[in-house]
Protein backbone atom coordinates (compact mmCIF):
# COMPACT_ATOMS: atom_id res chain seq x y z
CA UNK A 1 0.00 0.00 0.00
CA UNK A 2 1.66 3.55 -0.93
CA UNK A 3 0.66 6.80 0.28
CA UNK A 4 -0.58 8.79 -2.61
CA UNK A 5 -1.44 12.71 -2.59
CA UNK A 6 -5.15 11.98 -2.60
CA UNK A 7 -4.39 10.49 1.48
CA UNK A 8 -2.61 13.56 2.52
CA UNK A 9 -5.17 15.71 0.57
CA UNK A 10 -8.30 13.90 2.13
CA UNK A 11 -6.59 13.98 5.75
CA UNK A 12 -5.86 17.27 5.62
CA UNK A 13 -9.01 18.28 4.32
CA UNK A 14 -10.91 16.23 7.62
CA UNK A 15 -8.36 18.16 9.83
CA UNK A 16 -9.08 21.47 8.69
CA UNK A 17 -12.78 20.34 8.79
CA UNK A 18 -12.18 19.17 12.59
CA UNK A 19 -10.21 22.75 13.49
CA UNK A 20 -13.52 24.56 12.41
CA UNK A 21 -15.33 22.16 14.08
CA UNK A 22 -13.66 22.40 17.19
CA UNK A 23 -13.67 26.54 16.77
CA UNK A 24 -17.64 26.21 16.31
CA UNK A 25 -18.50 24.42 19.40
CA UNK A 26 -16.11 26.50 21.88
CA UNK A 27 -18.23 29.57 20.26
CA UNK A 28 -21.53 27.32 21.05
CA UNK A 29 -23.09 27.89 17.43
CA UNK A 30 -26.68 26.73 18.02
CA UNK A 31 -27.33 27.10 14.04
CA UNK A 32 -26.94 23.62 12.56
CA UNK A 33 -26.80 25.49 8.88
CA UNK A 34 -22.78 27.32 10.10
CA UNK A 35 -21.84 23.53 10.80
CA UNK A 36 -23.12 22.19 7.15
CA UNK A 37 -21.90 25.67 5.54
CA UNK A 38 -18.34 25.83 6.84
CA UNK A 39 -17.46 22.27 6.02
CA UNK A 40 -18.57 22.66 2.06
CA UNK A 41 -16.94 25.82 1.92
CA UNK A 42 -13.76 24.10 3.19
CA UNK A 43 -14.62 21.34 1.11
CA UNK A 44 -14.68 23.83 -2.14
CA UNK A 45 -12.24 25.50 -1.75
CA UNK A 46 -9.48 22.82 -0.46
CA UNK A 47 -10.53 20.49 -3.40
CA UNK A 48 -9.62 23.66 -5.72
CA UNK A 49 -6.21 23.84 -4.05
CA UNK A 50 -5.06 21.00 -3.96
CA UNK A 51 -4.34 19.06 -7.10
CA UNK A 52 -5.29 15.31 -6.24
CA UNK A 53 -8.29 16.50 -5.48
CA UNK A 54 -8.98 18.75 -8.36
CA UNK A 55 -7.92 16.10 -10.67
CA UNK A 56 -10.90 14.21 -9.81
CA UNK A 57 -13.96 13.95 -11.81
CA UNK A 58 -16.70 14.65 -9.29
CA UNK A 59 -18.94 16.91 -11.14
CA UNK A 60 -22.47 15.99 -9.24
CA UNK A 61 -20.65 15.90 -5.77
CA UNK A 62 -19.39 19.57 -6.58
CA UNK A 63 -22.75 20.32 -7.75
CA UNK A 64 -24.78 19.46 -4.94
CA UNK A 65 -22.21 20.95 -2.49
CA UNK A 66 -23.24 24.30 -4.80
CA UNK A 67 -26.79 23.87 -4.43
CA UNK A 68 -26.62 23.40 -0.66
CA UNK A 69 -24.76 26.24 -0.47
CA UNK A 70 -26.99 28.16 -2.36
CA UNK A 71 -30.07 26.76 -0.10
CA UNK A 72 -28.37 27.49 3.50
CA UNK A 73 -27.81 31.39 2.16
CA UNK A 74 -31.33 31.62 0.88
CA UNK A 75 -31.82 30.12 4.43
CA UNK A 76 -29.59 32.56 6.35
CA UNK A 77 -31.55 35.60 4.40
CA UNK A 78 -35.11 34.84 4.98
CA UNK A 79 -33.95 34.62 8.81
CA UNK A 80 -32.52 37.83 8.48
CA UNK A 81 -35.75 39.51 6.59
CA UNK A 82 -37.77 37.43 9.14
CA UNK A 83 -39.49 35.29 6.40
CA UNK A 84 -40.76 32.28 8.54
CA UNK A 85 -42.03 29.28 6.48
CA UNK A 86 -43.81 27.43 8.95
CA UNK A 87 -42.17 23.59 10.07
CA UNK A 88 -39.03 25.13 9.48
CA UNK A 89 -37.93 26.24 12.42
CA UNK A 90 -36.61 23.89 14.83
CA UNK B 1 -13.39 2.17 -7.35
CA UNK B 2 -11.03 2.67 -4.18
CA UNK B 3 -12.48 0.40 -1.20
CA UNK B 4 -10.38 2.14 1.08
CA UNK B 5 -12.17 5.68 0.78
CA UNK B 6 -15.21 3.73 0.14
CA UNK B 7 -15.19 1.80 3.89
CA UNK B 8 -13.96 4.78 5.98
CA UNK B 9 -16.72 7.02 3.74
CA UNK B 10 -19.37 4.84 4.66
CA UNK B 11 -17.96 4.23 8.33
CA UNK B 12 -18.61 8.05 8.64
CA UNK B 13 -22.15 8.23 7.62
CA UNK B 14 -23.13 5.93 9.46
CA UNK B 15 -21.55 6.82 12.90
CA UNK B 16 -23.15 10.57 11.84
CA UNK B 17 -26.46 9.56 11.23
CA UNK B 18 -26.21 7.98 14.74
CA UNK B 19 -25.27 10.64 16.05
CA UNK B 20 -28.14 12.90 14.25
CA UNK B 21 -30.52 10.93 15.67
CA UNK B 22 -29.80 11.04 19.19
CA UNK B 23 -28.62 14.67 19.02
CA UNK B 24 -32.14 15.36 17.87
CA UNK B 25 -34.04 13.32 20.32
CA UNK B 26 -32.26 14.81 23.02
CA UNK B 27 -32.42 18.47 21.64
CA UNK B 28 -28.86 19.01 21.02
CA UNK B 29 -28.31 21.35 18.79
CA UNK B 30 -24.91 21.58 18.50
CA UNK B 31 -24.58 17.66 18.30
CA UNK B 32 -26.68 17.68 15.12
CA UNK B 33 -24.90 20.74 13.60
CA UNK B 34 -21.60 18.16 14.14
CA UNK B 35 -23.03 15.05 12.80
CA UNK B 36 -24.18 16.96 9.39
CA UNK B 37 -21.04 18.37 9.03
CA UNK B 38 -19.44 14.51 9.55
CA UNK B 39 -22.18 13.32 6.86
CA UNK B 40 -21.08 15.66 4.53
CA UNK B 41 -17.21 14.50 5.11
CA UNK B 42 -18.57 11.25 4.99
CA UNK B 43 -20.30 11.60 1.64
CA UNK B 44 -17.54 13.49 0.15
CA UNK B 45 -14.77 10.45 1.21
CA UNK B 46 -17.50 8.36 -0.38
CA UNK B 47 -18.06 9.68 -3.99
CA UNK B 48 -14.07 10.32 -3.99
CA UNK B 49 -13.86 6.25 -2.94
CA UNK B 50 -16.64 5.40 -5.85
CA UNK B 51 -14.91 7.30 -8.69
CA UNK B 52 -11.40 7.27 -8.22
CA UNK B 53 -9.59 5.10 -10.87
CA UNK B 54 -5.87 4.56 -10.89
CA UNK B 55 -3.69 6.85 -12.25
CA UNK B 56 -1.88 4.01 -13.98
CA UNK B 57 -4.90 2.70 -15.15
CA UNK B 58 -6.00 6.38 -17.43
CA UNK B 59 -2.45 5.80 -18.74
CA UNK B 60 -2.56 2.42 -19.98
CA UNK B 61 -6.39 2.97 -21.48
CA UNK B 62 -4.73 5.82 -23.31
CA UNK B 63 -1.85 3.65 -24.71
CA UNK B 64 -4.38 1.09 -25.74
CA UNK B 65 -6.67 3.52 -27.77
CA UNK B 66 -3.48 4.37 -29.35
CA UNK B 67 -1.66 0.79 -30.22
CA UNK B 68 -5.09 0.12 -31.14
CA UNK B 69 -5.47 2.95 -33.84
CA UNK B 70 -2.04 1.92 -35.49
CA UNK B 71 -3.28 -1.85 -35.23
CA UNK B 72 -6.11 -1.16 -37.07
CA UNK B 73 -4.99 1.03 -39.72
CA UNK B 74 -2.14 -1.53 -40.40
CA UNK B 75 -5.29 -4.28 -40.49
CA UNK B 76 -7.07 -2.33 -42.84
CA UNK B 77 -4.20 -1.13 -45.11
CA UNK B 78 -3.26 -4.72 -45.53
CA UNK B 79 -6.62 -5.40 -46.84
CA UNK B 80 -7.25 -8.21 -44.19
CA UNK B 81 -10.12 -5.93 -42.46
CA UNK B 82 -12.47 -9.06 -45.05
CA UNK B 83 -11.94 -12.35 -44.43
CA UNK B 84 -9.15 -12.35 -41.99
CA UNK B 85 -8.36 -15.69 -39.99
CA UNK B 86 -6.73 -15.22 -36.72
CA UNK B 87 -4.56 -18.26 -35.95
CA UNK B 88 -2.16 -18.85 -33.10
CA UNK B 89 0.75 -21.11 -34.04
CA UNK B 90 3.66 -22.02 -32.63
CA UNK B 91 7.68 -22.68 -34.23
CA UNK B 92 10.67 -23.31 -32.31
CA UNK B 93 9.58 -22.32 -29.03
CA UNK B 94 8.16 -19.03 -30.08
CA UNK B 95 4.68 -18.71 -30.45
CA UNK B 96 2.99 -16.23 -32.63
CA UNK B 97 -0.79 -15.04 -32.99
CA UNK B 98 -1.31 -13.79 -36.47
CA UNK B 99 -4.10 -12.09 -38.64
CA UNK B 100 -3.67 -13.20 -41.86
CA UNK B 101 -6.03 -13.90 -44.95
CA UNK B 102 -5.12 -17.53 -45.16
CA UNK B 103 -3.45 -20.00 -42.92
CA UNK B 104 0.31 -19.98 -43.89
CA UNK B 105 2.47 -21.94 -42.48
CA UNK B 106 4.56 -21.74 -39.28
CA UNK B 107 7.94 -21.60 -40.16
CA UNK B 108 7.63 -18.60 -42.88
CA UNK B 109 6.27 -16.05 -39.64
CA UNK B 110 8.21 -13.79 -38.20
CA UNK B 111 6.96 -10.63 -35.99
CA UNK B 112 5.51 -7.96 -37.40
CA UNK B 113 4.22 -7.04 -41.02
CA UNK B 114 5.13 -9.25 -43.83
CA UNK B 115 4.29 -11.16 -46.61
CA UNK B 116 4.30 -14.82 -47.31
CA UNK B 117 3.07 -17.27 -49.74
CA UNK B 118 2.14 -14.22 -51.58
CA UNK B 119 -0.94 -13.53 -48.05
CA UNK B 120 0.19 -10.44 -46.36
CA UNK B 121 0.10 -11.22 -42.70
CA UNK B 122 0.73 -9.44 -38.82
CA UNK B 123 2.04 -11.28 -36.28
CA UNK B 124 2.60 -10.77 -32.67
CA UNK B 125 5.02 -13.13 -31.22
CA UNK B 126 5.43 -14.63 -27.60
CA UNK B 127 7.97 -16.04 -25.64
CA UNK B 128 6.41 -17.32 -22.34
CA UNK B 129 9.03 -18.21 -19.76
CA UNK B 130 9.30 -21.88 -17.83
CA UNK B 131 7.22 -20.85 -15.18
CA UNK B 132 4.74 -19.57 -17.10
CA UNK B 133 4.75 -22.44 -19.25
CA UNK B 134 4.40 -25.28 -16.92
CA UNK B 135 1.94 -23.39 -15.08
CA UNK B 136 -0.32 -23.75 -18.65
CA UNK B 137 0.39 -27.13 -19.05
CA UNK B 138 -0.70 -28.22 -15.62
CA UNK B 139 -4.44 -27.17 -15.95
CA UNK B 140 -7.15 -28.93 -17.44
CA UNK B 141 -8.64 -26.88 -20.89
CA UNK B 142 -11.49 -25.52 -18.66
CA UNK B 143 -9.39 -24.75 -15.59
CA UNK B 144 -6.97 -22.75 -17.59
CA UNK B 145 -9.41 -20.50 -19.53
CA UNK B 146 -11.17 -19.66 -16.62
CA UNK B 147 -7.78 -18.99 -14.66
CA UNK B 148 -6.39 -16.93 -17.06
CA UNK B 149 -9.06 -14.78 -18.42
CA UNK B 150 -11.44 -14.54 -15.60
CA UNK B 151 -8.97 -14.48 -12.78
CA UNK B 152 -6.01 -13.36 -14.22
CA UNK B 153 -7.26 -10.79 -16.56
CA UNK B 154 -10.66 -9.65 -15.24
CA UNK B 155 -12.29 -10.08 -18.53
CA UNK B 156 -16.06 -11.50 -17.62
CA UNK B 157 -17.39 -12.38 -14.13
CA UNK B 158 -18.18 -16.00 -15.69
CA UNK B 159 -17.17 -17.87 -18.23
CA UNK B 160 -18.93 -21.49 -20.10
CA UNK B 161 -16.78 -23.78 -21.97
CA UNK B 162 -18.11 -26.44 -24.48
CA UNK B 163 -15.46 -28.63 -25.87
CA UNK B 164 -16.37 -30.60 -28.76
CA UNK B 165 -14.46 -33.00 -31.39
CA UNK B 166 -12.58 -30.73 -33.41
CA UNK B 167 -13.59 -27.05 -31.16
CA UNK B 168 -13.87 -25.07 -29.00
CA UNK B 169 -16.66 -23.08 -27.83
CA UNK B 170 -16.47 -20.62 -24.70
CA UNK B 171 -18.85 -17.84 -24.43
CA UNK B 172 -17.58 -14.89 -21.69
CA UNK B 173 -20.93 -14.07 -19.97
CA UNK B 174 -21.23 -10.52 -18.44
CA UNK B 175 -18.13 -9.22 -20.25
CA UNK B 176 -16.28 -5.77 -18.09
CA UNK B 177 -17.92 -2.87 -19.82
CA UNK B 178 -14.70 -1.32 -20.38
CA UNK B 179 -13.83 -4.52 -22.34
CA UNK B 180 -16.94 -4.49 -25.07
CA UNK B 181 -16.03 -1.40 -26.62
CA UNK B 182 -12.22 -2.77 -27.39
CA UNK B 183 -14.01 -6.45 -28.15
CA UNK B 184 -15.55 -4.73 -31.00
CA UNK B 185 -12.10 -3.60 -32.53
CA UNK B 186 -10.45 -6.02 -35.35
CA UNK B 187 -7.20 -5.54 -34.01
CA UNK B 188 -8.17 -6.62 -30.44
CA UNK B 189 -5.41 -8.92 -28.78
CA UNK B 190 -8.19 -10.95 -27.07
CA UNK B 191 -9.31 -12.85 -29.54
CA UNK B 192 -5.54 -13.66 -30.38
CA UNK B 193 -4.96 -14.90 -26.99
CA UNK B 194 -7.65 -17.18 -26.57
CA UNK B 195 -6.43 -19.66 -29.17
CA UNK B 196 -2.95 -19.14 -28.21
CA UNK B 197 -3.77 -20.14 -24.71
CA UNK B 198 -5.71 -23.23 -26.20
CA UNK B 199 -3.15 -23.77 -28.15
CA UNK B 200 -0.33 -23.74 -25.73
CA UNK B 201 -2.29 -26.08 -23.62
CA UNK B 202 -2.99 -28.86 -26.26
CA UNK B 203 -0.32 -28.33 -28.12
CA UNK B 204 -2.53 -27.78 -31.73
CA UNK B 205 -2.38 -24.82 -33.67
CA UNK B 206 -5.51 -23.17 -33.47
CA UNK B 207 -7.82 -20.93 -35.20
CA UNK B 208 -10.82 -18.44 -34.78
CA UNK B 209 -13.73 -20.19 -36.06
CA UNK B 210 -16.73 -17.21 -35.43
CA UNK B 211 -16.68 -14.58 -32.87
CA UNK B 212 -20.07 -12.86 -31.92
CA UNK B 213 -20.99 -9.95 -29.03
CA UNK B 214 -24.41 -10.27 -27.78
CA UNK B 215 -25.36 -8.21 -25.63
CA UNK B 216 -22.87 -8.22 -22.64
CA UNK B 217 -21.64 -11.82 -23.74
CA UNK B 218 -19.08 -12.71 -25.99
CA UNK B 219 -19.06 -15.82 -27.36
CA UNK B 220 -16.28 -16.91 -29.48
CA UNK B 221 -15.45 -20.57 -31.12
CA UNK B 222 -12.39 -21.53 -31.67
CA UNK B 223 -11.11 -24.56 -34.45
CA UNK B 224 -8.11 -27.25 -34.05
CA UNK B 225 -5.43 -27.27 -37.05
CA UNK B 226 -3.40 -29.71 -36.08
CA UNK B 227 -0.56 -30.89 -34.52
CA UNK B 228 2.16 -27.86 -33.45
CA UNK B 229 5.83 -28.30 -33.36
Amino acid sequence: MTIRGIDVGLIILSIIVLIFMIILVIIDDENIEDYLFVTIIVYIIYSKIDPSLHMLNLKYLDLSMYTLIVLIIIYKLMNIFNINIPGLTW
Amino acid sequence: MEYRYVISGSNILLVSIFLFITGYIFGEKILVGLSSSFLILGIIFLSIGLTYTEPLKNFYNLSRKLYVRLTNRIIEDLGLLTGMVIYACRSNEQSYIVYSKDIIKCENIFEGIGISENKPYVAFSLKLDDDEYTYIKSLELKQLIEQVFIHRYGLASTVNIRINKDSISIEFISVNNEIIEYLKQPSNIIHGLIPLYIMLNTDKDTYVVNEDIVGNNYVIKVGFLGESK
